[in-house]
């Protein structure tokens, strides 16, 4: 190191899903970070899940919870799969109960000398080098008396900077703005501070973070949502993916031969296709032909659906000629079901994004842009559209998505909502009346680096699946 | 008026000045009101960390009553009337 050079300011990895991006790098070490949100915010996870993680790496950590039992905190993070209690037995985590009888009467001064006694012991005898405090508020409340308070809090904040804890103090946001001044002074306090709110959007609670403070770093400024799903805490720093989409890739069959050639020889890896038409015109079927090619071929196919259940749409596939068990069975095809409504965009986000890490999927196939409206407000069915197909376009995925028009001819209603720009290639079905009868027309309208038929093609679904016609004028 | 015996858990932090206020007034008011029939265990929480810990005491100065029934009192123990209350002593038990 130079003179000049000043040394960087050193950081802790979180090793939260997006986090330590929003962070850059992570929390500050050895120095103290805030986290403030309500109850039932995820305050308590985000710290438990910093220490889990850095425990499962070697590096030992205390959480000291000044609310909830130790057991509690052991049976809850069961359901996102962590198992404490090896970590607790091999001392990398301890989960140090400083629960405070409610009941005490209060009578004069005190101090929290004992409770900094004791983790002191804990500290040394573990090699900790992080603490997580869960909620200060409670102390705070205790003390109740504002220059005591701040007293306390110095105390505490000069103890930890001695110690060289990275330490992290969660607090419960205030009902009101009479108990705001305990906050005002953490956020003076802390190095780092970071805002969780959980509000409802288009009927749907939407969980929210924001860095509103980080001394001597830069950090990701926006609302961030994030998910508690297992394997743990998910955020979806939209605003900072950069677009890394692949090059459109080489062309795999549609599944149905006459389609390949209308669109220039099968649809292209990392490509995004949308499949467009009103209820009945056959673009799940369209969809099963494709999907049950492919698993044919070698390839691994996703399926989100948002309409039916995995058993109807395998026995409705089947009335058409396409038995889709066989794929399941080898673990080519995965089938995701779930109502929109069930929970929020981001939740089916990370979902399928999980669900794509594990798989690793090369073709996925989204049923339909439209439900996806129903998981709440547009925006967010928009965000979830625009990240899955950023996803699979990074990745070299091949994305079909359905979307269902209301009126029969309305070319308008093509992207649903607003992702026009994400897709290479649209196929529009129809169902026009045709001297007396119903006739079903497909059109490529657009496909992006390919030569392409302009034309209507009439096409038939029978128990053999889709047959395109011969080309009519 | 019953012969009931107290039994006292005094948490202290080292010689600090509220833990040794805490320690004159818990003694001043066990010899007034409680004389002959009270018990008092004096923990440093400085040395004994571990009691601490047990008994879940994160502040000190602390009384941890444990006989007749459990209370348990925070801080220098400076409102007499109120932990006589708490304590459940009638004032006009008082012996000079």
């Amino acid at each position: 190191m130079t003179e000049n050079q000043l040394p960087s300011l050193s950081k802790c990895p979180t090793q939260i899903e997006g986090l330590d991006m929003i962070l850059k790098g992570g929390l500050p070490s050895g120095r103290t970070s805030v986290i403030i949100g309500g109850p039932g915010s995820g305050k308590s996870l985000f710290g438990l899940e910093f220490l889990y993680r850095a425990a499962l790496d070697g590096e030992p950590g205390i959480f000291i919870t000044f609310e909830e039992h130790a057991a509690d905190l052991r049976i809850n993070t069961r359901t996102l799969g962590w198992d404490l209690a090896p970590l607790e037995q091999n001392g990398k985590l301890f989960l140090f109960e400083a629960r405070i009888d409610p009941k005490a009467i209060v009578t004069g001064e005190f101090g929290i000398q004992s409770f900094l006694a004791i983790l002191n012991h804990k500290i040394k005898a573990m090699g900790a080098k992080f603490v997580v405090i869960d909620a200060i508020d409670v102390l705070m409340r205790l003390i109740n008396d504002e220059r005591r308070e701040q007293n306390e809090l110095l105390a505490l904040h000069q103890w930890l900077s001695e110690h060289k804890m990275t330490a992290l103090l969660t607090v419960k946001a205030p009902r009101d703005s009479n108990h705001a001044r305990h906050f005002e002074f953490l956020d003076y306090m802390a190095d780092c501070v970071i805002h969780l709110d959980n509000r409802m959007l288009g009927q749907l609670s939407t969980r929210r973070l924001r860095v509103i403070k980080y001394r001597g770093s830069g950090f990701g400024s926006n609302e961030y949502p994030f998910v508690i799903e297992p394997p743990g805490i998910t955020l979806l720093p939209i605003s900072e993916i950069g677009l890394s989409h692949q090059a459109l890739g080489k062309r795999i069959s549609t599944g149905l031969a006459e389609l390949d050639k209308l669109i220039g020889g099968g649809f292209r890896r990392a490509s995004s296709v949308l499949i467009t038409g009103s209820t009945g015109s056959g673009k799940t079927t369209l969809c099963s032909a494709f999907t049950h090619a492919a698993c044919a071929n070698g390839e691994k196919v996703l399926c989100l659906n948002f309409e039916e259940s995995e058993a109807a749409l395998v026995s409705a596939m089947l009335s058409s000629g396409t038995d889709l068990n066989p794929a399941i069975a080898d673990g080519k095809l995965r089938l995701l079901t779930a109502m929109p409504e069930a929970m929020g965009a981001e939740q089916h986000l990370v979902r399928a994004l999980n669900a794509i890490k594990q798989m690793q999927p090369s073709c996925v196939v989204l049923e339909s842009a439209s439900a996806c409206k129903r998981m709440g407000t547009e925006q967010a069915a928009f965000e979830y559209m625009m990240r899955m197909i950023n996803t699979c376009k990074e990745m070299g995925i091949i994305i079909l998505i359905t979307n269902q028009t209301i009126s029969l001819s309305n070319l308008d209603e093509i992207s649903g909502i607003g992702i026009s720009s994400l897709i290479d290639s649209v196929i529009k079905m129809q169902m026009v009346e045709d001297v007396g009868a119903m006739q079903r027309k497909l059109l490529v309208v657009k496909s992006r680096g390919s030569v392409h038929s302009h034309r209507h093609h009439n096409f038939q679904i029978s128990d053999q699946g889709i047959t395109i016609l011969k080309e009519d004028v | 008026m019953s012969a009931e015996e107290y039994r006292f858990r005094l948490f202290i932090a080292g010689n600090e000045p509220n833990s040794r206020l805490a320690k004159q007034n818990l003694r001043a008011l066990c010899a007034a009101y409680l004389p002959e029939r009270h018990y008092i265990e004096i923990i440093d929480v400085l040395q004994d960390f571990e009691a601490a810990l047990q008994a879940m005491i994160m502040v000190a100065p602390a009384v941890v009553m444990t006989a007749p029934r459990p209370v348990t009192l925070f801080g220098a123990l400076t409102d007499t009337a109120r932990i006589l209350a708490a304590l459940g002593i009638n004032e006009g038990d008082h012996h000079d």
